[in-house]
Protein backbone atom coordinates (compact mmCIF):
# COMPACT_ATOMS: atom_id res chain seq x y z
CA UNK A 1 0.00 0.00 0.00
CA UNK A 2 1.40 3.35 -0.97
CA UNK A 3 2.15 5.98 1.62
CA UNK A 4 -0.28 8.30 -0.11
CA UNK A 5 -3.13 5.84 0.28
CA UNK A 6 -2.37 5.26 3.94
CA UNK A 7 -2.35 9.00 4.44
CA UNK A 8 -5.72 9.39 2.70
CA UNK A 9 -7.26 6.56 4.72
CA UNK A 10 -6.02 7.95 8.00
CA UNK A 11 -7.06 11.52 7.36
CA UNK A 12 -10.43 10.51 5.95
CA UNK A 13 -11.30 8.15 8.80
CA UNK A 14 -12.46 10.90 11.12
CA UNK A 15 -13.99 12.82 8.22
CA UNK A 16 -16.27 9.84 7.62
CA UNK A 17 -16.69 8.85 11.25
CA UNK A 18 -17.81 12.28 12.45
CA UNK A 19 -20.77 12.61 10.04
CA UNK A 20 -21.48 9.02 10.98
CA UNK A 21 -21.80 9.98 14.63
CA UNK A 22 -23.44 13.34 14.02
CA UNK A 23 -25.87 12.36 11.27
CA UNK A 24 -26.15 8.61 10.65
CA UNK A 25 -26.72 7.72 14.30
CA UNK A 26 -29.30 10.45 15.09
CA UNK A 27 -31.03 9.63 11.80
CA UNK A 28 -31.16 5.97 12.79
CA UNK A 29 -32.40 6.64 16.31
CA UNK A 30 -35.07 9.16 15.34
CA UNK A 31 -36.35 7.05 12.45
CA UNK A 32 -36.45 4.02 14.71
CA UNK A 33 -38.46 5.86 17.36
CA UNK A 34 -40.98 6.92 14.71
CA UNK A 35 -41.20 3.33 13.47
CA UNK A 36 -41.67 1.93 16.98
CA UNK A 37 -44.51 4.26 17.95
CA UNK A 38 -46.28 4.02 14.61
CA UNK A 39 -45.61 0.28 14.31
CA UNK A 40 -47.12 -0.38 17.74
CA UNK A 41 -50.19 1.68 16.87
CA UNK A 42 -50.61 -0.18 13.59
CA UNK A 43 -50.31 -3.51 15.39
CA UNK A 44 -52.78 -2.48 18.09
CA UNK A 45 -55.51 -1.37 15.69
CA UNK A 46 -55.14 -4.74 14.01
CA UNK A 47 -55.31 -6.91 17.12
CA UNK A 48 -58.07 -4.88 18.76
CA UNK A 49 -60.05 -5.28 15.55
CA UNK A 50 -61.19 -1.69 15.34
CA UNK A 51 -63.15 -1.67 12.10
CA UNK A 52 -62.07 0.89 9.55
CA UNK A 53 -58.77 1.59 11.27
CA UNK A 54 -57.86 -2.02 10.74
CA UNK A 55 -58.30 -1.70 6.99
CA UNK A 56 -56.23 1.47 6.99
CA UNK A 57 -53.42 -0.35 8.82
CA UNK A 58 -53.61 -3.19 6.34
CA UNK A 59 -53.37 -0.84 3.35
CA UNK A 60 -50.57 1.11 4.99
CA UNK A 61 -48.49 -2.02 5.53
CA UNK A 62 -49.30 -3.27 2.04
CA UNK A 63 -48.02 -0.07 0.43
CA UNK A 64 -44.96 0.58 2.58
CA UNK A 65 -43.73 -3.00 2.47
CA UNK A 66 -44.52 -3.38 -1.20
CA UNK A 67 -42.61 -0.41 -2.59
CA UNK A 68 -38.88 0.32 -2.51
CA UNK A 69 -37.55 2.46 0.29
CA UNK A 70 -35.61 4.71 -2.07
CA UNK A 71 -38.77 5.42 -4.06
CA UNK A 72 -40.57 6.39 -0.85
CA UNK A 73 -37.64 8.60 0.05
CA UNK A 74 -37.76 10.32 -3.36
CA UNK A 75 -41.53 10.80 -3.18
CA UNK A 76 -41.22 12.52 0.19
CA UNK A 77 -38.21 14.69 -0.64
CA UNK A 78 -38.55 15.40 -4.37
CA UNK A 79 -42.22 14.64 -4.94
CA UNK A 80 -44.03 16.42 -2.11
CA UNK A 81 -42.64 19.90 -2.95
CA UNK A 82 -44.67 19.81 -6.16
CA UNK A 83 -47.74 19.53 -3.93
CA UNK A 84 -46.48 22.50 -1.96
CA UNK A 85 -45.08 20.46 0.93
CA UNK A 86 -41.43 21.29 1.46
CA UNK A 87 -39.49 19.14 3.91
CA UNK A 88 -35.77 19.55 4.62
CA UNK A 89 -33.54 16.64 3.71
CA UNK A 90 -32.91 15.35 7.24
CA UNK A 91 -36.53 15.37 8.46
CA UNK A 92 -37.60 13.94 5.10
CA UNK A 93 -35.19 11.06 5.64
CA UNK A 94 -36.44 10.50 9.22
CA UNK A 95 -39.99 10.46 7.92
CA UNK A 96 -39.30 8.08 5.05
CA UNK A 97 -37.25 5.63 7.12
CA UNK A 98 -39.68 5.85 10.05
CA UNK A 99 -42.79 5.33 7.94
CA UNK A 100 -41.20 2.47 6.04
CA UNK A 101 -39.88 0.59 9.04
CA UNK A 102 -43.17 1.11 10.89
CA UNK A 103 -44.79 -1.30 8.42
CA UNK A 104 -42.23 -3.97 9.29
CA UNK A 105 -42.31 -3.30 13.03
CA UNK A 106 -46.10 -3.45 12.97
CA UNK A 107 -45.87 -7.03 11.76
CA UNK A 108 -43.27 -7.84 14.40
CA UNK A 109 -45.49 -6.43 17.15
CA UNK A 110 -48.61 -8.07 15.78
CA UNK A 111 -47.09 -11.53 15.60
CA UNK A 112 -45.59 -11.12 19.09
CA UNK A 113 -48.99 -10.10 20.49
CA UNK A 114 -50.59 -13.07 18.73
CA UNK A 115 -48.03 -15.35 20.37
CA UNK A 116 -49.33 -14.60 23.88
CA UNK A 117 -51.86 -17.28 24.85
CA UNK A 118 -55.37 -15.85 24.84
CA UNK A 119 -55.99 -17.69 28.12
CA UNK A 120 -53.93 -15.09 29.94
CA UNK A 121 -56.23 -12.35 28.69
CA UNK A 122 -59.24 -14.40 29.81
CA UNK A 123 -57.65 -14.88 33.21
CA UNK A 124 -57.07 -11.13 33.36
CA UNK A 125 -60.76 -10.52 32.65
CA UNK A 126 -61.71 -12.95 35.39
CA UNK A 127 -59.66 -11.04 37.97
CA UNK A 128 -61.42 -7.84 36.98
CA UNK A 129 -59.10 -6.29 34.42
CA UNK A 130 -60.49 -4.39 31.45
CA UNK A 131 -59.24 -5.05 27.93
CA UNK A 132 -56.77 -2.12 27.94
CA UNK A 133 -55.51 -3.16 31.38
CA UNK A 134 -55.01 -6.74 30.21
CA UNK A 135 -53.20 -5.40 27.16
CA UNK A 136 -50.84 -3.07 29.00
CA UNK A 137 -50.21 -5.14 32.13
CA UNK A 138 -50.14 -8.66 30.75
CA UNK A 139 -49.96 -8.93 26.97
CA UNK A 140 -47.69 -6.11 25.83
CA UNK A 141 -44.87 -6.65 28.34
CA UNK A 142 -44.63 -10.25 27.16
CA UNK A 143 -45.05 -9.35 23.51
CA UNK A 144 -42.32 -6.76 23.78
CA UNK A 145 -39.90 -9.35 25.07
CA UNK A 146 -40.72 -11.66 22.17
CA UNK A 147 -40.50 -8.81 19.66
CA UNK A 148 -37.23 -7.46 21.00
CA UNK A 149 -34.74 -9.50 18.90
CA UNK A 150 -36.68 -8.85 15.68
CA UNK A 151 -37.00 -5.17 16.47
CA UNK A 152 -33.28 -4.97 17.05
CA UNK A 153 -32.69 -6.79 13.81
CA UNK A 154 -34.72 -4.12 12.06
CA UNK A 155 -32.72 -1.43 13.85
CA UNK A 156 -29.48 -2.84 12.47
CA UNK A 157 -30.98 -2.97 8.97
CA UNK A 158 -32.10 0.61 9.37
CA UNK A 159 -28.61 1.74 10.36
CA UNK A 160 -27.32 0.50 7.03
CA UNK A 161 -30.32 1.71 5.03
CA UNK A 162 -29.74 5.27 6.21
CA UNK A 163 -26.94 5.38 3.62
CA UNK A 164 -29.76 5.89 1.09
CA UNK A 165 -30.20 9.36 2.58
CA UNK A 166 -27.07 10.31 0.64
CA UNK A 167 -29.26 10.33 -2.44
CA UNK A 168 -31.40 13.17 -1.08
CA UNK A 169 -28.46 15.40 -0.10
CA UNK A 170 -28.20 14.42 3.57
CA UNK A 171 -24.52 14.61 4.40
CA UNK A 172 -24.15 11.43 6.41
CA UNK A 173 -21.49 8.74 6.65
CA UNK A 174 -21.75 7.43 3.12
CA UNK A 175 -22.09 10.88 1.50
CA UNK A 176 -18.83 11.89 3.19
CA UNK A 177 -17.10 8.80 1.84
CA UNK A 178 -18.45 9.54 -1.65
CA UNK A 179 -17.17 13.10 -1.53
CA UNK A 180 -13.66 12.07 -0.45
CA UNK A 181 -13.61 9.25 -3.01
CA UNK A 182 -14.47 11.70 -5.78
CA UNK A 183 -11.74 14.08 -4.66
CA UNK A 184 -8.97 11.50 -4.20
CA UNK A 185 -9.87 8.99 -6.94
CA UNK A 186 -9.59 6.15 -4.43
CA UNK A 187 -13.11 4.71 -4.45
CA UNK A 188 -12.11 1.20 -3.47
CA UNK A 189 -10.26 2.25 -0.34
CA UNK A 190 -12.77 4.89 0.70
CA UNK A 191 -15.86 2.73 0.28
CA UNK A 192 -14.15 -0.09 2.17
CA UNK A 193 -13.42 2.40 4.91
CA UNK A 194 -17.07 3.45 4.96
CA UNK A 195 -18.05 -0.21 5.13
CA UNK A 196 -15.69 -0.69 8.06
CA UNK A 197 -17.28 2.17 9.98
CA UNK A 198 -20.77 0.78 9.36
CA UNK A 199 -19.49 -2.57 10.55
CA UNK A 200 -18.17 -0.99 13.76
CA UNK A 201 -21.55 0.67 14.40
CA UNK A 202 -23.54 -2.48 13.75
CA UNK A 203 -21.17 -4.56 15.89
CA UNK A 204 -21.73 -2.14 18.76
CA UNK A 205 -25.47 -2.49 18.25
CA UNK A 206 -25.19 -6.27 18.30
CA UNK A 207 -23.34 -6.09 21.60
CA UNK A 208 -25.98 -3.74 22.93
CA UNK A 209 -28.67 -6.22 21.89
CA UNK A 210 -26.98 -9.09 23.72
CA UNK A 211 -26.57 -6.95 26.82
CA UNK A 212 -30.17 -5.73 26.79
CA UNK A 213 -31.61 -9.18 26.18
CA UNK A 214 -29.84 -10.35 29.30
CA UNK A 215 -31.41 -7.48 31.23
CA UNK A 216 -34.85 -8.04 29.85
CA UNK A 217 -36.75 -9.44 32.80
CA UNK A 218 -40.33 -8.69 33.62
CA UNK A 219 -41.23 -6.37 36.40
CA UNK A 220 -43.79 -7.73 38.74
CA UNK A 221 -45.77 -5.90 41.36
CA UNK A 222 -43.54 -7.26 44.05
CA UNK A 223 -40.02 -6.50 42.86
CA UNK A 224 -38.93 -3.54 44.84
CA UNK A 225 -41.20 -2.69 47.68
CA UNK A 226 -42.00 -6.02 49.12
CA UNK A 227 -39.69 -8.47 50.74
CA UNK A 228 -40.19 -11.82 49.15
CA UNK A 229 -38.89 -15.19 50.00
CA UNK A 230 -37.71 -17.79 47.58
CA UNK A 231 -35.96 -15.68 44.98
CA UNK A 232 -32.43 -14.42 45.28
CA UNK A 233 -31.83 -13.28 41.70
CA UNK A 234 -32.10 -9.54 41.36
CA UNK A 235 -34.65 -8.39 38.87
CA UNK A 236 -34.36 -5.56 36.41
CA UNK A 237 -37.69 -4.51 35.02
CA UNK A 238 -38.94 -3.27 31.74
CA UNK B 1 -77.25 -18.20 45.02
CA UNK B 2 -76.47 -18.81 41.35
CA UNK B 3 -79.10 -19.99 38.91
CA UNK B 4 -78.59 -20.59 35.21
CA UNK B 5 -81.70 -20.80 33.10
CA UNK B 6 -82.21 -22.15 29.60
CA UNK B 7 -78.64 -21.89 28.42
CA UNK B 8 -78.17 -22.59 24.71
CA UNK B 9 -74.98 -22.46 22.71
CA UNK B 10 -74.00 -23.75 19.28
CA UNK B 11 -70.75 -23.64 17.40
CA UNK B 12 -71.96 -23.67 13.81
CA UNK B 13 -74.25 -26.69 13.45
CA UNK B 14 -72.91 -28.25 16.59
CA UNK B 15 -75.31 -27.81 19.51
CA UNK B 16 -72.99 -27.71 22.48
CA UNK B 17 -75.46 -26.59 25.13
CA UNK B 18 -79.07 -27.57 24.65
CA UNK B 19 -81.12 -25.90 27.33
CA UNK B 20 -79.09 -26.13 30.51
CA UNK B 21 -80.56 -25.29 33.92
CA UNK B 22 -78.21 -25.29 36.86
CA UNK B 23 -78.53 -24.07 40.40
CA UNK B 24 -75.89 -23.71 43.09
CA UNK B 25 -76.69 -22.75 46.67
CA UNK B 26 -74.44 -20.80 48.96
CA UNK B 27 -71.89 -23.04 50.66
CA UNK B 28 -72.51 -25.86 48.25
CA UNK B 29 -69.90 -27.73 46.22
CA UNK B 30 -71.38 -28.97 42.98
CA UNK B 31 -69.43 -31.22 40.63
CA UNK B 32 -70.26 -31.41 36.93
CA UNK B 33 -69.33 -34.73 35.36
CA UNK B 34 -69.86 -36.25 31.96
CA UNK B 35 -68.05 -37.50 28.88
CA UNK B 36 -65.71 -35.32 26.83
CA UNK B 37 -67.57 -33.01 24.51
CA UNK B 38 -70.68 -32.97 26.67
CA UNK B 39 -70.47 -29.16 27.00
CA UNK B 40 -69.25 -28.91 30.59
CA UNK B 41 -66.45 -26.47 29.86
CA UNK B 42 -68.58 -24.42 27.47
CA UNK B 43 -71.19 -24.12 30.19
CA UNK B 44 -68.65 -22.62 32.61
CA UNK B 45 -67.34 -20.32 29.91
CA UNK B 46 -70.85 -19.09 29.11
CA UNK B 47 -71.64 -18.55 32.79
CA UNK B 48 -68.58 -16.32 33.10
CA UNK B 49 -69.26 -14.65 29.74
CA UNK B 50 -65.92 -15.77 28.30
CA UNK B 51 -68.15 -17.26 25.64
CA UNK B 52 -71.30 -15.53 24.50
CA UNK B 53 -74.31 -17.84 24.79
CA UNK B 54 -76.93 -18.00 22.05
CA UNK B 55 -79.49 -17.45 24.78
CA UNK B 56 -79.78 -17.92 28.50
CA UNK B 57 -80.00 -16.11 31.79
CA UNK B 58 -78.02 -16.08 34.95
CA UNK B 59 -79.61 -14.99 38.20
CA UNK B 60 -77.36 -14.10 41.06
CA UNK B 61 -78.75 -13.88 44.58
CA UNK B 62 -82.33 -14.25 45.69
CA UNK B 63 -85.47 -12.20 46.06
CA UNK B 64 -85.48 -8.44 45.58
CA UNK B 65 -81.73 -8.06 45.48
CA UNK B 66 -81.28 -10.68 42.77
CA UNK B 67 -79.24 -9.67 39.74
CA UNK B 68 -80.41 -10.93 36.39
CA UNK B 69 -77.93 -11.22 33.54
CA UNK B 70 -78.66 -11.97 29.91
CA UNK B 71 -75.87 -14.33 28.89
CA UNK B 72 -76.37 -13.42 25.25
CA UNK B 73 -76.13 -9.67 25.45
CA UNK B 74 -74.73 -8.22 28.64
CA UNK B 75 -73.14 -4.77 28.59
CA UNK B 76 -69.47 -4.58 29.49
CA UNK B 77 -70.42 -3.03 32.83
CA UNK B 78 -72.74 -5.94 33.52
CA UNK B 79 -70.08 -8.44 32.52
CA UNK B 80 -67.64 -6.80 34.90
CA UNK B 81 -70.21 -6.91 37.71
CA UNK B 82 -71.05 -10.55 36.94
CA UNK B 83 -67.41 -11.60 36.97
CA UNK B 84 -66.84 -9.84 40.26
CA UNK B 85 -68.90 -12.59 41.88
CA UNK B 86 -66.75 -15.31 40.36
CA UNK B 87 -63.34 -16.82 40.68
CA UNK B 88 -62.31 -18.87 37.67
CA UNK B 89 -59.67 -21.59 37.65
CA UNK B 90 -58.68 -22.70 34.17
CA UNK B 91 -57.63 -26.12 32.97
CA UNK B 92 -54.39 -24.65 31.61
CA UNK B 93 -53.74 -22.40 34.65
CA UNK B 94 -53.31 -19.28 32.50
CA UNK B 95 -50.97 -17.61 34.93
CA UNK B 96 -49.54 -14.28 33.81
CA UNK B 97 -46.10 -15.31 32.58
CA UNK B 98 -44.64 -11.85 33.23
CA UNK B 99 -45.57 -11.84 36.91
CA UNK B 100 -44.25 -13.80 39.85
CA UNK B 101 -46.58 -16.00 41.87
CA UNK B 102 -47.17 -13.08 44.20
CA UNK B 103 -47.57 -10.67 41.29
CA UNK B 104 -50.17 -12.97 39.75
CA UNK B 105 -52.26 -12.92 42.90
CA UNK B 106 -51.82 -9.18 43.40
CA UNK B 107 -52.73 -8.21 39.84
CA UNK B 108 -56.50 -8.32 40.27
CA UNK B 109 -56.36 -6.46 43.56
CA UNK B 110 -53.97 -3.74 42.43
CA UNK B 111 -54.95 -3.20 38.79
CA UNK B 112 -58.54 -4.40 38.85
CA UNK B 113 -59.61 -3.08 42.23
CA UNK B 114 -57.10 -0.28 42.77
CA UNK B 115 -56.04 -1.52 46.17
CA UNK B 116 -52.75 -0.16 47.48
CA UNK B 117 -49.82 -2.47 46.95
CA UNK B 118 -48.94 -3.13 50.57
CA UNK B 119 -52.44 -4.21 51.46
CA UNK B 120 -52.73 -6.29 48.29
CA UNK B 121 -49.40 -7.95 49.07
CA UNK B 122 -50.60 -8.89 52.57
CA UNK B 123 -53.76 -10.48 51.23
CA UNK B 124 -51.88 -12.21 48.43
CA UNK B 125 -49.24 -13.61 50.75
CA UNK B 126 -51.96 -14.98 53.00
CA UNK B 127 -53.66 -16.61 49.99
CA UNK B 128 -50.43 -18.19 48.79
CA UNK B 129 -49.80 -19.50 52.29
CA UNK B 130 -53.28 -20.97 52.28
CA UNK B 131 -52.49 -22.99 49.16
CA UNK B 132 -49.13 -24.00 50.61
CA UNK B 133 -46.87 -21.85 48.44
CA UNK B 134 -45.33 -19.35 50.82
CA UNK B 135 -41.90 -20.59 49.73
CA UNK B 136 -42.56 -19.87 46.07
CA UNK B 137 -43.95 -16.35 46.08
CA UNK B 138 -41.07 -14.82 44.17
CA UNK B 139 -41.01 -17.43 41.42
CA UNK B 140 -42.26 -16.91 37.89
CA UNK B 141 -44.80 -19.37 36.45
CA UNK B 142 -42.11 -20.91 34.25
CA UNK B 143 -40.16 -21.79 37.38
CA UNK B 144 -43.07 -23.62 39.03
CA UNK B 145 -44.42 -27.12 38.54
CA UNK B 146 -47.86 -27.57 37.01
CA UNK B 147 -49.40 -28.34 40.38
CA UNK B 148 -47.83 -25.26 41.92
CA UNK B 149 -49.01 -23.11 39.02
CA UNK B 150 -52.55 -24.33 39.46
CA UNK B 151 -52.41 -23.61 43.18
CA UNK B 152 -51.21 -20.07 42.41
CA UNK B 153 -54.18 -19.78 40.04
CA UNK B 154 -56.49 -20.84 42.86
CA UNK B 155 -54.93 -18.28 45.20
CA UNK B 156 -55.29 -15.63 42.50
CA UNK B 157 -59.02 -16.31 42.26
CA UNK B 158 -59.54 -16.55 46.03
CA UNK B 159 -57.77 -13.25 46.73
CA UNK B 160 -60.70 -11.38 45.19
CA UNK B 161 -63.12 -13.05 47.61
CA UNK B 162 -65.53 -14.33 44.98
CA UNK B 163 -68.98 -15.56 45.96
CA UNK B 164 -68.49 -18.66 43.87
CA UNK B 165 -65.44 -20.46 42.52
CA UNK B 166 -65.66 -22.01 39.06
CA UNK B 167 -63.18 -24.78 38.34
CA UNK B 168 -62.74 -25.93 34.76
CA UNK B 169 -61.13 -29.38 34.88
CA UNK B 170 -58.45 -28.07 37.21
CA UNK B 171 -56.29 -31.19 37.07
CA UNK B 172 -56.69 -32.34 33.46
CA UNK B 173 -53.46 -30.70 32.35
CA UNK B 174 -51.44 -32.15 35.22
CA UNK B 175 -49.28 -35.22 35.57
CA UNK B 176 -51.01 -37.84 37.75
CA UNK B 177 -48.56 -37.34 40.61
CA UNK B 178 -49.31 -33.61 40.70
CA UNK B 179 -53.10 -33.83 40.67
CA UNK B 180 -53.31 -34.78 44.34
CA UNK B 181 -51.89 -31.50 45.67
CA UNK B 182 -54.38 -29.51 43.61
CA UNK B 183 -57.34 -31.72 44.51
CA UNK B 184 -56.42 -31.52 48.18
CA UNK B 185 -56.37 -27.74 47.94
CA UNK B 186 -59.84 -27.68 46.37
CA UNK B 187 -61.10 -30.27 48.83
CA UNK B 188 -59.89 -28.04 51.67
CA UNK B 189 -61.90 -25.15 50.24
CA UNK B 190 -64.99 -27.32 49.90
CA UNK B 191 -64.67 -28.39 53.54
CA UNK B 192 -64.51 -24.73 54.57
CA UNK B 193 -67.82 -24.17 52.84
CA UNK B 194 -66.58 -22.33 49.77
CA UNK B 195 -69.33 -22.24 47.16
CA UNK B 196 -68.05 -23.93 44.05
CA UNK B 197 -68.97 -25.40 40.71
CA UNK B 198 -66.34 -27.89 39.61
CA UNK B 199 -66.11 -29.49 36.17
CA UNK B 200 -64.05 -32.59 36.70
CA UNK B 201 -63.02 -35.98 35.35
CA UNK B 202 -61.84 -37.16 38.76
CA UNK B 203 -64.69 -39.29 40.02
CA UNK B 204 -63.16 -40.09 43.38
CA UNK B 205 -62.59 -36.39 43.92
CA UNK B 206 -66.17 -35.54 42.95
CA UNK B 207 -67.36 -38.17 45.38
CA UNK B 208 -65.25 -36.78 48.17
CA UNK B 209 -65.65 -33.05 47.63
CA UNK B 210 -69.10 -32.47 46.19
CA UNK B 211 -72.44 -32.18 47.93
CA UNK B 212 -74.24 -32.51 44.67
CA UNK B 213 -73.45 -33.96 41.24
CA UNK B 214 -74.66 -32.87 37.84
CA UNK B 215 -74.26 -35.39 35.04
CA UNK B 216 -74.16 -33.87 31.55
CA UNK B 217 -74.19 -35.48 28.15
CA UNK B 218 -74.59 -33.99 24.67
CA UNK B 219 -75.31 -30.54 25.99
CA UNK B 220 -78.05 -31.58 28.38
CA UNK B 221 -78.27 -32.18 32.09
CA UNK B 222 -79.18 -35.87 32.19
CA UNK B 223 -79.36 -36.25 35.93
CA UNK B 224 -78.58 -34.37 39.07
CA UNK B 225 -78.74 -35.29 42.68
CA UNK B 226 -76.95 -35.68 45.96
CA UNK B 227 -73.50 -37.18 45.61
CA UNK B 228 -74.41 -40.37 47.43
CA UNK B 229 -77.53 -40.89 45.33
CA UNK B 230 -75.73 -40.39 42.01
CA UNK B 231 -72.88 -42.70 42.86
CA UNK B 232 -74.85 -45.37 44.67
CA UNK B 233 -78.18 -45.31 42.95
CA UNK B 234 -78.24 -43.39 39.66
CA UNK B 235 -81.72 -43.19 38.18
CA UNK B 236 -80.67 -42.81 34.55
CA UNK B 237 -79.19 -45.62 32.52
CA UNK B 238 -76.69 -43.27 30.86
CA UNK B 239 -75.40 -42.06 34.19
CA UNK B 240 -74.95 -45.64 35.29
CA UNK B 241 -73.00 -46.51 32.13
CA UNK B 242 -70.80 -43.46 32.44
CA UNK B 243 -69.99 -44.20 36.06
CA UNK B 244 -69.23 -47.81 35.26
CA UNK B 245 -66.76 -46.74 32.58
CA UNK B 246 -65.15 -44.08 34.74
CA UNK B 247 -64.64 -45.60 38.12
Amino acid sequence: MSERLVGILLSSFTKILIPGIRVTIPLTILSFLVSLVLGLLLALVQVTKIRGLRQIAFIYIWIFRGTPLIVQLFIIFFGLPSLGIMIDAFPAAVLAFGLNLAAYNAEVFRSAIDAIPVGQTEAAYMVGLSYPQALFHIVLPQAFKIAFPSLFNNLISLLKDTSLASSITVVELFTSAQQIAARTYEPFALYCEAALIYLIFSTLLTWLQTYLEGKLVWKSHDDKEINISGRTKSMVGI
Amino acid sequence: MLTVENLYKSFGDNKVLDGINVHVDKGEAVAVIGPSGSGKTTMLRCISYLEKADSGHLIFGKGDGAENYDLHKASSAEVKKLRRHMGFVFQSFNLFANKTALGNVMEGLVTGRHMNKAEAADISQAMLEKVGLSERMGFYPGELSGGQQQRVAIARALALEPDIMLFDEPTSALDPELTREVLDTILGLAKEGTTMLVVTHEMSFAKEAANRIIFMEEGKVIEEGLTSQIFEDPREERTREFLKLNS
